[in-house]
Protein backbone atom coordinates (compact mmCIF):
# COMPACT_ATOMS: atom_id res chain seq x y z
CA UNK A 1 0.00 0.00 0.00
CA UNK A 2 2.82 2.39 0.88
CA UNK A 3 4.48 1.69 -2.45
CA UNK A 4 1.23 2.50 -4.26
CA UNK A 5 0.60 5.77 -2.39
CA UNK A 6 3.90 7.18 -1.29
CA UNK A 7 3.50 10.25 0.86
CA UNK A 8 5.94 12.97 0.08
CA UNK A 9 5.68 15.01 3.25
CA UNK A 10 5.82 14.15 6.91
CA UNK A 11 6.22 16.30 9.98
CA UNK A 12 8.90 14.93 12.25
CA UNK A 13 10.55 16.11 15.45
CA UNK A 14 14.26 16.77 15.78
CA UNK A 15 14.06 17.06 19.54
CA UNK A 16 13.37 19.69 22.17
CA UNK A 17 14.77 23.07 23.03
CA UNK A 18 16.19 24.14 26.37
CA UNK A 19 12.79 25.42 27.46
CA UNK A 20 11.09 22.27 26.26
CA UNK A 21 9.69 23.45 22.96
CA UNK A 22 9.53 21.01 20.12
CA UNK A 23 11.88 21.45 17.16
CA UNK A 24 9.72 20.34 14.23
CA UNK A 25 10.87 19.53 10.73
CA UNK A 26 9.29 18.68 7.42
CA UNK A 27 10.63 15.63 5.69
CA UNK A 28 10.09 15.42 1.95
CA UNK A 29 10.87 12.41 -0.12
CA UNK A 30 9.39 9.37 -1.74
CA UNK A 31 9.76 6.25 0.32
CA UNK A 32 10.61 3.35 -1.87
CA UNK A 33 10.45 -0.24 -0.78
CA UNK A 34 13.42 -1.20 -2.94
CA UNK A 35 15.77 1.02 -0.98
CA UNK A 36 16.47 -1.23 1.95
CA UNK A 37 19.90 -2.09 0.58
CA UNK A 38 21.26 1.35 -0.14
CA UNK A 39 21.29 4.13 2.41
CA UNK A 40 18.81 6.89 1.80
CA UNK A 41 20.66 10.01 0.70
CA UNK A 42 19.46 12.99 2.70
CA UNK A 43 19.83 16.74 2.52
CA UNK A 44 19.10 18.98 5.50
CA UNK A 45 18.07 22.64 5.30
CA UNK A 46 18.12 24.58 8.54
CA UNK A 47 17.07 28.06 9.58
CA UNK A 48 16.65 30.03 12.76
CA UNK A 49 19.85 28.97 14.51
CA UNK A 50 20.28 32.62 15.28
CA UNK A 51 17.02 33.94 16.61
CA UNK A 52 17.01 37.41 15.05
CA UNK A 53 17.62 36.12 11.53
CA UNK A 54 13.94 35.79 10.74
CA UNK A 55 14.44 35.63 7.00
CA UNK A 56 16.21 32.30 7.42
CA UNK A 57 13.10 30.72 8.89
CA UNK A 58 10.72 32.11 6.28
CA UNK A 59 13.08 30.99 3.54
CA UNK A 60 13.22 27.41 4.82
CA UNK A 61 9.42 27.36 4.88
CA UNK A 62 9.13 28.93 1.46
CA UNK A 63 11.57 26.51 -0.15
CA UNK A 64 9.79 23.57 1.47
CA UNK A 65 6.50 24.90 0.15
CA UNK A 66 8.00 25.31 -3.32
CA UNK A 67 9.27 21.76 -3.34
CA UNK A 68 5.90 20.39 -2.33
CA UNK A 69 4.10 22.53 -4.88
CA UNK A 70 6.35 21.54 -7.73
CA UNK A 71 6.54 17.86 -7.04
CA UNK A 72 4.98 16.11 -9.99
CA UNK A 73 5.26 19.24 -12.10
CA UNK A 74 8.98 19.82 -12.41
CA UNK A 75 10.87 16.77 -13.51
CA UNK A 76 14.02 17.60 -11.60
CA UNK A 77 12.26 18.12 -8.30
CA UNK A 78 10.24 14.96 -8.73
CA UNK A 79 13.40 13.03 -9.47
CA UNK A 80 15.27 14.66 -6.61
CA UNK A 81 12.63 13.61 -4.12
CA UNK A 82 12.69 10.11 -5.49
CA UNK A 83 16.40 9.78 -4.91
CA UNK A 84 16.85 12.00 -1.85
CA UNK A 85 15.06 12.94 1.31
CA UNK A 86 15.12 16.63 2.09
CA UNK A 87 14.57 17.65 5.70
CA UNK A 88 13.52 21.24 6.33
CA UNK A 89 14.05 22.56 9.86
CA UNK A 90 12.76 26.16 9.95
CA UNK A 91 13.55 27.01 13.59
CA UNK A 92 16.50 25.31 15.26
CA UNK A 93 16.30 27.83 18.11
CA UNK A 94 12.62 28.16 19.08
CA UNK A 95 13.37 29.63 22.49
CA UNK A 96 15.44 32.39 20.99
CA UNK A 97 12.92 33.06 18.22
CA UNK A 98 10.10 33.34 20.70
CA UNK A 99 12.22 35.76 22.69
CA UNK A 100 12.59 37.93 19.60
CA UNK A 101 8.84 38.05 19.23
CA UNK A 102 8.14 38.74 22.90
CA UNK A 103 11.03 40.72 24.34
CA UNK A 104 14.07 41.58 22.25
CA UNK A 105 13.82 41.53 18.47
CA UNK A 106 17.62 41.52 18.20
CA UNK A 107 18.34 38.50 20.38
CA UNK A 108 20.75 36.06 18.71
CA UNK A 109 21.52 33.15 20.99
CA UNK A 110 19.43 30.46 22.65
CA UNK A 111 17.86 31.02 26.06
CA UNK A 112 19.83 28.48 27.98
CA UNK A 113 21.10 29.48 31.40
CA UNK A 114 24.82 29.98 31.74
CA UNK A 115 27.19 30.31 34.65
CA UNK A 116 26.42 34.00 34.74
CA UNK A 117 22.97 34.76 36.03
CA UNK A 118 22.33 37.85 33.94
CA UNK A 119 23.70 36.53 30.68
CA UNK A 120 21.69 33.77 29.12
CA UNK A 121 22.03 32.00 25.86
CA UNK A 122 24.48 30.04 23.77
CA UNK A 123 25.41 30.74 20.17
CA UNK A 124 24.21 27.53 18.53
CA UNK A 125 26.59 27.87 15.62
CA UNK A 126 29.52 27.71 18.01
CA UNK A 127 28.19 24.82 20.05
CA UNK A 128 28.80 21.77 17.86
CA UNK A 129 31.55 19.41 18.82
CA UNK A 130 33.87 19.53 15.83
CA UNK A 131 36.95 21.66 16.53
CA UNK A 132 35.06 23.31 19.33
CA UNK A 133 38.10 23.62 21.54
CA UNK A 134 39.97 25.29 18.70
CA UNK A 135 37.39 28.02 18.72
CA UNK A 136 38.58 31.57 18.70
CA UNK A 137 35.27 32.68 20.00
CA UNK A 138 34.40 33.98 23.36
CA UNK A 139 34.34 32.08 26.61
CA UNK A 140 32.42 34.92 28.14
CA UNK A 141 28.77 33.95 28.70
CA UNK A 142 27.74 37.51 27.97
CA UNK A 143 29.29 37.42 24.50
CA UNK A 144 27.06 37.03 21.47
CA UNK A 145 29.42 34.31 20.23
CA UNK A 146 29.46 32.29 23.45
CA UNK A 147 29.40 28.61 22.56
CA UNK A 148 29.15 27.19 26.06
CA UNK A 149 31.72 26.03 28.58
CA UNK A 150 32.21 22.76 26.70
CA UNK A 151 31.12 21.22 23.40
CA UNK A 152 27.48 20.20 23.11
CA UNK A 153 26.36 22.23 26.10
CA UNK A 154 23.73 23.84 23.89
CA UNK A 155 20.64 21.65 24.07
CA UNK A 156 19.44 22.40 20.55
CA UNK A 157 22.78 21.66 18.92
CA UNK A 158 22.97 18.37 20.76
CA UNK A 159 19.41 17.53 19.75
CA UNK A 160 20.22 18.04 16.08
CA UNK A 161 23.39 15.98 16.33
CA UNK A 162 21.68 13.17 18.24
CA UNK A 163 18.88 13.05 15.76
CA UNK A 164 21.31 12.99 12.82
CA UNK A 165 23.44 10.26 14.35
CA UNK A 166 20.35 8.21 15.09
CA UNK A 167 19.28 8.56 11.47
CA UNK A 168 22.58 7.24 10.20
CA UNK A 169 22.90 4.42 12.70
CA UNK A 170 19.35 3.16 12.91
CA UNK A 171 17.50 4.41 9.87
CA UNK A 172 19.87 3.76 7.01
CA UNK A 173 20.36 7.43 6.22
CA UNK A 174 23.37 8.99 4.55
CA UNK A 175 23.61 12.78 4.86
CA UNK A 176 24.97 14.40 1.72
CA UNK A 177 24.70 18.04 2.72
CA UNK A 178 23.57 20.64 5.20
CA UNK A 179 22.32 23.98 3.93
CA UNK A 180 22.37 26.23 6.99
CA UNK A 181 20.57 29.50 6.34
CA UNK A 182 21.46 32.70 8.15
CA UNK A 183 21.45 36.41 7.51
CA UNK A 184 22.72 38.87 6.51
CA UNK A 185 25.36 39.81 3.93
CA UNK A 186 24.42 37.68 0.90
CA UNK A 187 27.19 35.12 0.89
CA UNK A 188 27.54 31.45 0.08
CA UNK A 189 30.06 30.05 2.55
CA UNK A 190 31.74 26.65 2.31
CA UNK A 191 33.56 24.74 5.06
CA UNK A 192 35.55 25.01 7.14
CA UNK A 193 34.42 27.76 9.49
CA UNK A 194 36.89 26.93 12.23
CA UNK A 195 40.03 27.67 10.27
CA UNK A 196 41.35 29.16 7.07
CA UNK A 197 44.42 26.94 7.19
CA UNK A 198 42.82 23.60 6.38
CA UNK A 199 40.92 23.00 3.16
CA UNK A 200 38.14 20.48 2.92
CA UNK A 201 39.28 17.63 0.68
CA UNK A 202 36.74 18.46 -2.00
CA UNK A 203 37.31 22.18 -1.89
CA UNK A 204 37.37 22.61 -5.64
CA UNK A 205 34.04 20.89 -6.07
CA UNK A 206 32.60 22.75 -3.10
CA UNK A 207 33.69 26.08 -4.46
CA UNK A 208 32.52 25.30 -7.97
CA UNK A 209 29.10 24.32 -6.71
CA UNK A 210 28.96 27.41 -4.50
CA UNK A 211 29.62 29.58 -7.52
CA UNK A 212 26.84 27.73 -9.28
CA UNK A 213 24.46 28.41 -6.40
CA UNK A 214 25.38 32.07 -6.50
CA UNK A 215 24.79 32.21 -10.21
CA UNK A 216 21.41 30.51 -9.85
CA UNK A 217 20.46 33.20 -7.37
CA UNK A 218 21.61 35.95 -9.70
CA UNK A 219 19.70 34.50 -12.63
CA UNK A 220 16.62 34.30 -10.45
CA UNK A 221 16.50 37.75 -8.90
CA UNK A 222 19.54 39.74 -9.88
CA UNK A 223 20.83 39.62 -6.31
CA UNK A 224 24.54 39.07 -5.95
CA UNK A 225 25.79 36.55 -3.37
CA UNK A 226 29.54 36.36 -2.95
CA UNK A 227 31.32 33.06 -2.47
CA UNK A 228 33.98 32.52 0.14
CA UNK A 229 35.16 30.20 2.86
CA UNK A 230 33.17 30.20 6.07
CA UNK A 231 36.39 30.93 7.94
CA UNK A 232 36.06 34.46 6.60
CA UNK A 233 32.48 34.70 7.75
CA UNK A 234 31.07 37.21 10.10
CA UNK A 235 32.79 36.63 13.40
CA UNK A 236 34.60 39.61 14.77
CA UNK A 237 37.83 38.40 16.21
CA UNK A 238 38.60 40.19 19.41
CA UNK A 239 42.31 40.13 20.21
CA UNK A 240 41.52 38.72 23.63
CA UNK A 241 39.97 35.66 22.11
CA UNK A 242 42.20 34.90 19.19
CA UNK A 243 43.86 31.54 19.43
CA UNK A 244 46.29 30.18 16.89
CA UNK A 245 43.27 29.33 14.83
CA UNK A 246 41.28 32.37 14.01
CA UNK A 247 37.71 31.90 13.07
CA UNK A 248 34.65 30.23 14.53
CA UNK A 249 34.84 26.65 15.75
CA UNK A 250 31.89 24.52 16.66
CA UNK A 251 29.82 25.36 13.59
CA UNK A 252 27.02 23.20 12.27
CA UNK A 253 28.36 22.91 8.73
CA UNK A 254 31.80 21.85 9.92
CA UNK A 255 30.30 19.12 12.06
CA UNK A 256 27.99 17.84 9.35
CA UNK A 257 30.82 17.94 6.84
CA UNK A 258 33.45 16.24 8.93
CA UNK A 259 31.54 13.94 11.25
CA UNK A 260 28.68 12.86 9.02
CA UNK A 261 30.47 13.09 5.72
CA UNK A 262 27.92 15.55 4.36
CA UNK A 263 30.31 16.84 1.74
CA UNK A 264 28.06 19.43 0.20
CA UNK A 265 27.45 21.59 3.23
CA UNK A 266 27.10 25.32 3.02
CA UNK A 267 26.13 28.24 5.13
CA UNK A 268 24.16 30.77 3.12
CA UNK A 269 23.81 34.27 4.50
CA UNK A 270 20.65 35.68 3.00
CA UNK A 271 19.51 39.25 2.26
CA UNK A 272 20.33 42.00 2.60
CA UNK A 273 23.74 43.63 2.46
CA UNK A 274 23.15 46.08 5.26
CA UNK A 275 20.29 48.41 4.44
CA UNK A 276 18.11 46.66 7.01
CA UNK A 277 20.33 43.83 8.15
CA UNK A 278 18.43 41.53 10.45
CA UNK A 279 15.40 43.83 10.30
CA UNK A 280 14.59 42.89 6.75
CA UNK A 281 11.14 44.14 5.71
CA UNK A 282 8.54 41.50 5.01
CA UNK A 283 8.50 42.40 1.34
CA UNK A 284 11.75 40.48 1.00
CA UNK A 285 10.28 37.23 2.22
CA UNK A 286 9.01 35.95 -1.10
CA UNK A 287 11.83 37.20 -3.32
CA UNK A 288 14.41 35.74 -0.96
CA UNK A 289 12.52 32.47 -0.84
CA UNK A 290 12.35 32.38 -4.61
CA UNK A 291 16.03 32.95 -5.16
CA UNK A 292 17.05 30.31 -2.64
CA UNK A 293 14.53 27.92 -4.18
CA UNK A 294 16.38 28.41 -7.45
CA UNK A 295 19.67 27.76 -5.70
CA UNK A 296 18.27 24.59 -4.18
CA UNK A 297 17.11 23.43 -7.59
CA UNK A 298 20.61 23.99 -8.90
CA UNK A 299 21.95 21.99 -5.97
CA UNK A 300 19.48 19.21 -6.62
CA UNK A 301 20.45 19.13 -10.24
CA UNK A 302 24.08 18.87 -9.27
CA UNK A 303 23.44 16.10 -6.79
CA UNK A 304 21.54 14.19 -9.45
CA UNK A 305 24.75 14.08 -11.44
CA UNK A 306 24.40 16.88 -13.92
CA UNK A 307 27.74 18.40 -13.02
CA UNK A 308 26.50 21.93 -13.15
CA UNK A 309 25.98 21.95 -16.88
CA UNK A 310 23.73 24.86 -17.51
CA UNK A 311 20.71 23.50 -19.22
CA UNK A 312 17.17 23.61 -17.99
CA UNK A 313 16.30 20.29 -16.35
CA UNK A 314 13.23 20.00 -18.58
CA UNK A 315 15.37 20.05 -21.72
CA UNK A 316 17.68 17.34 -20.60
CA UNK A 317 17.13 13.66 -21.27
CA UNK A 318 16.57 11.92 -17.97
CA UNK A 319 19.66 10.20 -16.79
CA UNK A 320 20.14 7.69 -14.07
CA UNK A 321 23.64 8.91 -13.30
CA UNK A 322 23.36 10.18 -9.77
CA UNK A 323 26.03 11.79 -7.69
CA UNK A 324 26.88 8.35 -6.33
CA UNK A 325 29.79 7.74 -8.67
CA UNK A 326 31.48 11.06 -8.09
CA UNK A 327 30.53 10.98 -4.47
CA UNK A 328 32.00 7.56 -4.02
CA UNK A 329 35.32 8.57 -5.52
CA UNK A 330 35.33 11.70 -3.39
CA UNK A 331 34.71 9.70 -0.29
CA UNK A 332 37.54 7.39 -1.19
CA UNK A 333 39.78 10.42 -1.62
CA UNK A 334 38.61 11.79 1.71
CA UNK A 335 39.36 8.53 3.44
CA UNK A 336 42.86 8.46 2.02
CA UNK A 337 43.37 11.93 3.44
CA UNK A 338 42.57 10.58 6.85
CA UNK B 1 -1.60 13.50 -6.19
CA UNK B 2 -3.90 16.30 -5.12
CA UNK B 3 -4.69 14.59 -1.84
CA UNK B 4 -0.97 14.15 -1.21
CA UNK B 5 -0.34 17.80 -1.92
CA UNK B 6 -3.14 18.91 0.36
CA UNK B 7 -1.80 16.66 3.10
CA UNK B 8 1.64 18.10 2.62
CA UNK B 9 0.29 21.64 2.77
CA UNK B 10 -1.53 20.89 5.99
CA UNK B 11 1.73 19.53 7.43
CA UNK B 12 3.59 22.64 6.32
CA UNK B 13 0.95 24.94 7.78
CA UNK B 14 1.14 23.14 11.08
CA UNK B 15 4.87 23.44 10.97
CA UNK B 16 4.96 27.09 9.96
CA UNK B 17 2.33 28.50 12.28
CA UNK B 18 4.42 28.55 15.45
CA UNK B 19 7.17 30.49 13.75
CA UNK B 20 5.12 33.02 11.85
CA UNK B 21 2.70 34.50 14.31
CA UNK B 22 2.72 35.21 18.01
CA UNK B 23 3.60 32.16 20.04
CA UNK B 24 1.51 30.52 22.72
CA UNK B 25 3.96 30.50 25.62
CA UNK B 26 3.76 33.65 27.70
CA UNK B 27 7.16 34.82 28.76
CA UNK B 28 7.47 35.05 32.50
CA UNK B 29 11.15 35.59 32.97
CA UNK B 30 12.49 38.98 31.96
CA UNK B 31 15.32 38.94 34.47
CA UNK B 32 18.27 39.06 32.15
CA UNK B 33 17.03 41.68 29.77
CA UNK B 34 15.09 44.48 31.28
CA UNK B 35 13.09 46.24 28.65
CA UNK B 36 10.11 48.36 29.55
CA UNK B 37 10.69 50.74 32.37
CA UNK B 38 7.15 51.78 33.29
CA UNK B 39 4.53 49.41 31.89
CA UNK B 40 0.98 50.61 32.03
CA UNK B 41 -1.14 48.75 34.54
CA UNK B 42 -4.18 47.68 32.54
CA UNK B 43 -2.40 46.12 29.52
CA UNK B 44 -0.19 44.18 31.90
CA UNK B 45 -3.16 42.89 33.88
CA UNK B 46 -4.92 42.02 30.66
CA UNK B 47 -1.92 40.08 29.49
CA UNK B 48 -1.65 38.20 32.78
CA UNK B 49 -5.36 37.47 32.76
CA UNK B 50 -5.27 36.23 29.17
CA UNK B 51 -2.29 34.05 29.91
CA UNK B 52 -4.10 32.46 32.82
CA UNK B 53 -7.27 31.95 30.82
CA UNK B 54 -5.35 30.42 27.96
CA UNK B 55 -3.51 28.16 30.34
CA UNK B 56 -6.75 26.84 31.81
CA UNK B 57 -9.10 26.86 28.85
CA UNK B 58 -6.76 26.74 25.89
CA UNK B 59 -6.13 29.32 23.17
CA UNK B 60 -8.99 31.60 22.26
CA UNK B 61 -10.50 31.66 18.79
CA UNK B 62 -8.36 33.31 16.15
CA UNK B 63 -10.45 36.45 15.79
CA UNK B 64 -9.68 37.56 19.32
CA UNK B 65 -5.95 37.26 18.75
CA UNK B 66 -5.93 40.36 16.61
CA UNK B 67 -7.00 42.55 19.49
CA UNK B 68 -4.33 41.07 21.72
CA UNK B 69 -1.59 40.91 19.13
CA UNK B 70 -0.27 44.34 20.06
CA UNK B 71 0.42 43.13 23.55
CA UNK B 72 2.82 40.51 22.25
CA UNK B 73 5.08 42.96 20.47
CA UNK B 74 8.26 43.71 22.35
CA UNK B 75 8.76 47.19 23.68
CA UNK B 76 10.57 49.53 21.31
CA UNK B 77 12.16 51.54 24.11
CA UNK B 78 15.44 49.59 24.18
CA UNK B 79 15.99 50.59 20.57
CA UNK B 80 15.14 54.24 20.98
CA UNK B 81 17.86 56.50 19.55
CA UNK B 82 19.88 53.55 18.31
CA UNK B 83 21.63 53.43 14.97
CA UNK B 84 23.70 50.93 13.04
CA UNK B 85 27.00 52.18 11.71
CA UNK B 86 29.19 50.58 9.08
CA UNK B 87 32.93 50.96 9.45
CA UNK B 88 35.11 50.31 6.43
CA UNK B 89 38.15 48.33 7.44
CA UNK B 90 41.26 47.96 5.35
CA UNK B 91 43.77 46.43 7.77
CA UNK B 92 43.65 43.68 10.40
CA UNK B 93 44.74 46.18 13.03
CA UNK B 94 41.65 48.24 12.30
CA UNK B 95 39.51 45.16 12.73
CA UNK B 96 41.19 44.40 16.06
CA UNK B 97 40.68 47.96 17.24
CA UNK B 98 37.00 47.77 16.38
CA UNK B 99 36.65 44.42 18.11
CA UNK B 100 38.31 45.64 21.26
CA UNK B 101 36.33 48.85 21.43
CA UNK B 102 33.04 47.08 20.74
CA UNK B 103 33.89 44.59 23.50
CA UNK B 104 34.73 47.31 25.95
CA UNK B 105 31.40 49.06 25.44
CA UNK B 106 29.41 45.80 25.14
CA UNK B 107 28.16 46.75 21.71
CA UNK B 108 26.20 44.54 19.39
CA UNK B 109 28.28 43.68 16.35
CA UNK B 110 25.95 42.82 13.51
CA UNK B 111 28.42 41.75 10.89
CA UNK B 112 32.15 41.61 10.33
CA UNK B 113 33.84 40.85 7.06
CA UNK B 114 37.23 41.62 5.59
CA UNK B 115 35.84 44.90 4.31
CA UNK B 116 33.40 46.24 6.84
CA UNK B 117 32.08 45.93 10.37
CA UNK B 118 28.49 46.82 11.29
CA UNK B 119 27.83 47.89 14.86
CA UNK B 120 24.61 48.85 16.63
CA UNK B 121 24.84 51.51 19.30
CA UNK B 122 23.02 54.41 20.85
CA UNK B 123 23.55 57.79 19.28
CA UNK B 124 24.81 59.29 22.50
CA UNK B 125 27.59 56.70 22.66
CA UNK B 126 28.92 57.30 19.18
CA UNK B 127 31.41 59.94 20.22
CA UNK B 128 32.81 57.87 23.08
CA UNK B 129 33.08 54.87 20.77
CA UNK B 130 34.87 56.88 18.11
CA UNK B 131 37.20 58.17 20.77
CA UNK B 132 38.38 54.63 21.43
CA UNK B 133 39.20 54.04 17.78
CA UNK B 134 42.36 54.92 15.88
CA UNK B 135 42.34 58.09 13.82
CA UNK B 136 41.97 56.18 10.56
CA UNK B 137 38.61 54.76 11.58
CA UNK B 138 36.99 57.85 12.98
CA UNK B 139 35.83 59.08 9.60
CA UNK B 140 35.59 55.69 7.94
CA UNK B 141 32.00 55.08 8.87
CA UNK B 142 28.53 55.82 7.66
CA UNK B 143 25.05 55.27 8.98
CA UNK B 144 23.39 52.11 7.76
CA UNK B 145 20.23 52.31 9.82
CA UNK B 146 19.42 55.72 11.31
CA UNK B 147 16.47 54.50 13.37
CA UNK B 148 16.67 50.98 14.75
CA UNK B 149 13.36 51.30 16.61
CA UNK B 150 11.52 52.04 13.40
CA UNK B 151 13.25 49.20 11.61
CA UNK B 152 12.33 46.81 14.41
CA UNK B 153 8.74 47.94 14.34
CA UNK B 154 8.68 47.46 10.60
CA UNK B 155 9.41 43.78 10.85
CA UNK B 156 6.31 42.95 12.84
CA UNK B 157 3.04 42.14 11.14
CA UNK B 158 0.76 45.03 10.39
CA UNK B 159 -2.15 42.82 9.41
CA UNK B 160 -3.76 40.09 11.43
CA UNK B 161 -4.96 36.74 10.15
CA UNK B 162 -8.41 38.12 9.44
CA UNK B 163 -7.00 40.84 7.20
CA UNK B 164 -7.50 43.71 9.62
CA UNK B 165 -4.80 46.26 10.18
CA UNK B 166 -3.16 46.00 13.58
CA UNK B 167 -3.36 49.47 15.13
CA UNK B 168 -0.11 51.16 15.96
CA UNK B 169 0.64 51.01 19.65
CA UNK B 170 0.84 54.18 21.67
CA UNK B 171 4.46 53.51 22.47
CA UNK B 172 5.32 53.04 18.82
CA UNK B 173 3.45 56.18 17.88
CA UNK B 174 5.44 58.11 20.45
CA UNK B 175 8.83 56.66 19.58
CA UNK B 176 8.45 56.76 15.83
CA UNK B 177 7.34 60.34 15.41
CA UNK B 178 9.13 61.98 12.49
CA UNK B 179 12.40 63.63 13.28
CA UNK B 180 12.82 67.16 12.09
CA UNK B 181 16.45 67.98 12.43
CA UNK B 182 18.65 65.03 11.53
CA UNK B 183 20.41 65.57 8.25
CA UNK B 184 20.93 61.85 7.79
CA UNK B 185 17.26 61.09 8.14
CA UNK B 186 15.80 59.96 4.89
CA UNK B 187 13.51 57.44 6.45
CA UNK B 188 10.01 58.80 5.88
CA UNK B 189 8.04 57.22 8.60
CA UNK B 190 4.83 58.88 7.56
CA UNK B 191 4.62 56.51 4.60
CA UNK B 192 4.38 53.46 6.81
CA UNK B 193 3.72 50.61 6.35
CA UNK B 194 6.34 49.98 3.71
CA UNK B 195 3.97 48.49 1.21
CA UNK B 196 6.30 49.18 -1.63
CA UNK B 197 6.39 47.34 -4.89
CA UNK B 198 9.56 46.71 -6.74
CA UNK B 199 12.91 46.33 -5.17
CA UNK B 200 15.44 48.48 -6.91
CA UNK B 201 18.26 46.78 -8.67
CA UNK B 202 21.14 46.78 -6.26
CA UNK B 203 24.19 47.21 -8.52
CA UNK B 204 23.82 50.93 -9.06
CA UNK B 205 23.32 51.52 -5.36
CA UNK B 206 26.54 49.72 -4.58
CA UNK B 207 28.41 51.63 -7.30
CA UNK B 208 27.30 54.87 -5.76
CA UNK B 209 28.44 53.60 -2.40
CA UNK B 210 25.12 54.27 -0.76
CA UNK B 211 23.01 51.61 0.80
CA UNK B 212 20.57 53.70 2.64
CA UNK B 213 17.38 52.31 4.04
CA UNK B 214 15.48 54.06 1.32
CA UNK B 215 16.50 51.35 -1.08
CA UNK B 216 13.12 49.79 -0.73
CA UNK B 217 11.06 52.96 -0.64
CA UNK B 218 9.83 53.99 -4.05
Amino acid sequence: MEAMFPSIARVISIGSSYEGKDIPALKLGISRSDETVHARKTLVVTGGLHAREWISTTTVNYVAWSFVSNYGRERMITKLLEHFDVIFIPVMNPDGVEYTWQVDRLWRKSRQHTSMRFCRGLDLDHAFGFEWDKSGVSHDPCSENYGGSEPWEAVEALALADWARNQTRNHNVRFVGLIDLHSYSQQVLFPFAYTCHVDPPNRENLEELAVGLSKAIRLSSGESYSVTSACRGAALRSPRHISHVEAGGGSAIDWFFHELGAHFSYQIKLRDTGSYGFLLPKEHIIPTGEEIFHAMKYLGDYLLGNNGIERAAEDREPTDATRDTDHGSELRRVKRHR
Amino acid sequence: MRIRRVTALVCLAALASPVVGSLPHPIRDHASQSTSSSPRLFPLLTWIRDGAVEFIFGRPAKKTEAADSRLHLPSLKPYADEVVLRFNVTTPSQEEALAESADRLFLDVWAATDEFVDIRLRKDRISSFLGLLPESLRDAHRTLIPDVAAAVYGTFPSWDDAGRQIPISEEAATLLRPMTDDGDNVFFRDYRPLSVGTIRSRPEKRTLGTECCTDSIT
